[in-house]
C-alpha cells in the first residue's frame, strides 16, 4: 500500500467525519428553525448544509471540474451564511474587524478559493471568540476553538495542491481533525438532553462509520491487487525495452561491419573525394536506416558526419569503440559523444589490404526520438538516463511544450539498486508530483560497466480513480440504505420519546 | 473613535483590494493570454513573424518524403495547420511530437496538419521521422523559398488556415496539446 493511497484514504474518512459533524450542526439548527421560524436561524442551517455538501464533494475527489466548482461555491457560500448568522446573532455589540487575518492571504495568492475560505473561517473564529468573551457564553468555547483549528487547517491548504502530499498536508489534516472533534463536542453538549436526536445520530454515525470502513477496505484490497498486477506487467515491458536496446546494438554492429567492407567508401576516402563521399554516406544513412554515420581517418579525426555535415575535424580516438576500431577490431558500446550525445555506437576499421585507412562509426542516439518510438509501441512514458541524469524522455513538463530532461534521479533506492548493484527495480514513485509506477533497468556498455538506466512508467491515476469510484459507490449505496432505514427508526424514537415523557 | 474609523476604512480598502486580486487571479488570466497573443501577432504593422491574419496564404509546391509533388491547393476544402520546423531546433522537433500525439488522440479528417521542414537534407529528415515513427506529413523546403515566402524568422511557427486558404491565426513558438486543441476549435467553428 503506497503512502499516496493511504493518505488518499485518510483524507476520505476525515472529510466524511467533517460532513457528519456539519450534518449534526445543521440538524440542530433546523430543529431550532422549526420553533423560531426566522431567517436568522435558517441562515445557519443553509450555511452548515452548504459546508456538508462541500465536505462530501471534497471527500469523494470527483474528477469533474463542474462538481468541484459547485463544491467550492458551496464551501464559500456556507462560510458566508455562517458568518452572516454569527454577526447578526451577537446581540451585545457588533464586532469590529481588524486586519490581522489579511496578512497570510496576501502572501499566497495561488489558491484564491482557499484564501477566501481561510479569511471566512478566521472571521467566524474571531467573532465567536469576541462573543464568548463579551457574553461569557461558556458553551461557545469549543465552537470558536473548532473554527480556530478549521482556520489553521484551511490556511495550510493554501500551501499544498491536492496532488502533492507533504508534511504540510498531514499537518493540515490533523488540524482539521481537531477542529471537527471540537465542533462535535460543542454540538454534543446540546444533544445530551434529547434522546431522539441522540439515537438517530448514533445510528447515522455508525452507519457512516461502517460505510467508510467497508469502502476503504474494498478500495485497499482492490488497489493493492491492481498495483501488483501493474508492476508485473511493467517489469515485463521494461525487459522488452532492454531487449530492444540490445537488438539495436547488434544491428549497429552488423551494419558497421557491413559498411566497413564497402570498397566504394574506401576508394572515395583514398581519393579524398569528399563531395561524392558525402552523397554516398547520405544515401547509406537513408537506405540502412541508421541513426548516424561517421567516417574517421586513421588518426581518429572525423572526415565527415553524414547526419551533420558541418560538424567535422574533431578527434574521436579517445572513445572506447573508436579506440578498438583503430586497433583493428569492431566493437559496439553505449557511450557519450560530443555531437550524438549519449548513444549506441558501433565502430569498425576500414582496412585496405591489411593497412588501416580509418574507421566507420554508426549507431543510434538514445534521444527523445528513440524514446518516442518506444512509447509508440508500449504506450509507456519512457526515459533514458545517462548515469542518473535524464537525457531523453517522452514526458513533457507541466507547460506541455518542453520535455522534462536534465533532471537528476535523486531517489537513493533507485540509484543504489540500478546504478550500483546493476539490478532492475519497480516501484511506486511520484513524477512531477503525480503518482506513477516505474521500472528502472541498468544500461551497460561493452565493458559491462553501468553507464545509465532506462525507465518505463505508467501513471497511477487510473488506479486512484478506480479506488475513488469504489468509495463513491459504496458510500452512495450506504446513504440510500440509511435513508430507507431512517424513517422507521424515526417513528420508533418518537414513540419512545413520548412514552418517556 | 476617529482612529477606529480609520482602521475600519483601512480594513474595507484591504478587503476590496484582496477581493480584486482574487478576481483578477481567476478572470484576469484569460485577458492576459488574449493580450499577449494579440501583441505577438499585431506589432510592426501587423507583420512580425509572417503573414497578416485574413490574408491568403502564399502558394507553394513542394516534395514530400516519398518524392511526390504536393501543392497548397491540394489541402483546400478543409481547415489546415501549417508548421515550419527543423530537426536541429529541439523546440520545433518536439512540436512534431506534440502534433503526432494530437493526431493519434483525435478524430481524423476534420482538418489536416502539414509540416514543412526548413532547408535540411531529405536523408536527415527521413531518418528523424522514421526513427520516431511520427505520423505527421512532412514536406521538404530544401531551398528555403517557402520559408522566405511565409517570413519564417523563428522556429517553430504555426499557421492556421481555413478551408479557403485564408490565414486565421499565427503562432510563433511551441504549441502545447491544450493550446492546439483550443486553436483548432476556433478554426473549425
Amino acid at each position: 500500500m503506497p503512502l499516496f493511497f493511504l493518505l488518499n484514504n485518510i483524507h476520505f474518512s476525515l472529510e466524511i467525519l467533517g460532513a457528519l459533524v456539519f450534518l449534526i450542526v445543521a440538524w440542530l439548527a433546523f430543529d431550532a428553525f422549526i420553533i423560531r421560524r426566522d431567517f436568522l436561524t435558517v441562515s445557519r442551517v443553509i450555511g452548515f448544509v452548504f459546508l456538508l455538501v462541500w465536505q462530501v464533494i471534497h471527500a469523494l475527489n470527483f474528477p469533474s471540474d463542474i462538481l468541484n466548482l459547485i463544491g467550492y461555491a458551496a464551501y464559500l457560500g456556507g462560510i458566508a451564511f455562517i458568518l452572516y448568522n454569527i454577526v447578526r446573532e451577537s446581540a451585545v455589540e457588533r464586532p469590529e474587524f481588524k486586519a490581522v487575518f489579511l496578512l497570510p492571504a496576501l502572501t499566497a495568492l495561488r489558491q484564491p478559493f482557499n484564501i477566501v475560505a481561510t479569511i471566512g473561517f478566521s472571521l467566524i473564529t474571531f467573532i465567536s471568540f469576541r462573543q464568548y468573551k463579551r457574553e461569557f457564553k461558556k458553551s461557545l468555547l469549543p465552537f470558536w476553538i473548532a473554527f480556530l483549528f478549521l482556520t489553521l487547517g484551511s490556511l495550510t491548504s493554501v500551501f499544498y495542491t491536492s496532488d502533492s502530499l507533504s508534511t504540510v498536508w498531514i499537518i493540515g489534516h490533523l488540524l482539521e481533525l481537531v477542529g471537527f472533534f471540537a465542533l462535535a463536542s460543542w454540538v454534543w453538549s446540546y444533544l445530551q438532553l434529547r434522546i431522539r436526536e441522540e439515537l438517530l445520530l448514533i445510528f447515522i454515525s455508525f452507519a457512516l462509520l461502517m460505510a467508510v470502513m467497508v469502502s476503504l477496505t474494498f478500495s485497499t484490497i482492490l488497489i493493492s491487487r491492481m498495483e501488483t498486477q501493474t508492476k508485473d506487467n511493467l517489469l515485463t515491458d521494461a525487459r522488452v525495452l532492454d531487449l530492444a536496446i540490445l537488438k539495436l546494438q547488434e544491428e549497429a554492429l552488423a551494419k558497421a561491419k557491413l559498411l566497413a567492407t564497402r570498397t566504394d567508401i574506401k576508394e572515395l576516402l583514398k581519393e579524398n573525394n569528399f563531395i561524392e563521399l558525402e552523397k554516398l554516406s547520405n544515401n547509406l544513412l537513408q537506405e540502412e536506416k541508421l541513426g548516424f554515420l561517421i567516417i574517421l581517418d586513421k588518426e581518429g579525426y572525423v572526415v565527415l558526419r553524414a547526419h551533420a555535415l558541418t560538424k567535422k575535424d574533431d578527434n574521436l580516438s579517445n572513445e572506447r569503440a573508436v579506440e578498438k576500431a583503430l586497433a583493428g577490431e569492431s566493437l559496439v558500446t553505449i557511450e557519450s559523444s560530443p555531437v550524438e550525445k549519449f548513444s549506441i555506437r558501433a565502430a569498425s576499421p576500414l582496412m585496405k589490404k591489411e593497412e588501416l585507412m580509418g574507421a566507420i562509426v554508426t549507431g543510434f542516439p538514445l534521444d527523445n526520438v528513440l524514446a518516442d518510438s518506444i512509447k509508440k509501441i508500449t504506450g509507456l512514458e519512457t526515459s533514458i538516463f545517462e548515469k542518473n541524469v535524464r537525457v531523453s524522455t517522452t514526458a513533457f513538463n507541466p507547460d506541455g511544450k518542453t520535455r522534462s530532461i536534465g533532471i537528476k534521479q535523486t531517489d537513493n533506492l533507485v540509484t543504489q539498486t540500478v546504478l550500483e548493484e546493476g539490478k532492475d527495480i519497480t516501484l511506486s514513485t511520484t513524477i512531477l508530483s503525480r503518482p506513477f509506477i516505474a521500472s528502472y533497468l541498468p544500461i551497460k556498455n561493452a565493458d559491462a560497466q553501468i553507464v545509465g538506466m532506462i525507465s518505463a512508467a505508467k501513471p497511477q491515476q487510473e488506479i486512484l480513480e478506480t479506488a475513488n469510484a469504489t468509495n463513491q459507490l459504496t458510500l452512495i449505496i450506504v446513504i440510500i440504505i440509511m435513508l430507507v432505514l431512517i424513517l422507521p427508526i424515526y417513528f420508533i424514537t418518537r414513540r419512545l420519546g413520548e412514552e418517556v415523557a | 473613535m476617529k482612529f477606529r474609523n480609520y482602521t475600519k476604512w483601512g480594513l474595507i480598502i484591504l478587503l476590496i483590494a484582496g477581493f480584486g486580486i482574487f478576481l483578477l487571479n481567476i478572470i484576469g488570466k484569460s485577458f492576459i493570454q488574449e493580450i499577449v497573443q494579440e501583441v505577438a501577432i499585431e506589432t510592426a504593422e501587423g507583420k512580425v513573424f509572417g503573414i497578416n491574419i485574413g490574408q491568403e496564404a502564399p502558394h507553394w509546391e513542394l516534395l514530400d518524403l516519398d518524392g511526390n509533388t504536393i501543392i497548397l491547393s491540394d489541402f483546400l476544402g478543409k481547415p489546415f495547420i501549417l508548421t515550419f520546423w527543423t530537426t536541429w531546433n529541439s523546440m520545433s522537433a518536439d512540436q512534431i511530437k506534440i502534433f503526432d500525439e494530437y493526431l493519434s488522440q483525435n478524430e481524423k479528417g476534420i482538418f489536416e496538419i502539414v509540416s514543412i521542414n526548413n532547408q535540411e537534407d531529405k536523408s536527415i529528415v527521413l531518418n528523424f521521422i522514421q526513427r520516431g515513427g511520427y505520423q505527421v506529413p512532412v514536406l521538404l523546403d530544401e531551398t528555403g523559398k517557402v520559408g522566405e515566402l511565409y517570413k519564417v524568422r523563428t522556429l517553430p511557427i504555426t499557421y492556421f488556415l481555413d478551408k479557403d486558404g485564408i490565414v486565421q491565426d499565427v503562432f510563433a513558438g511551441a504549441l502545447s496539446q491544450e493550446m492546439l486543441t483550443e486553436k483548432v476549435q476556433k478554426i473549425i467553428h
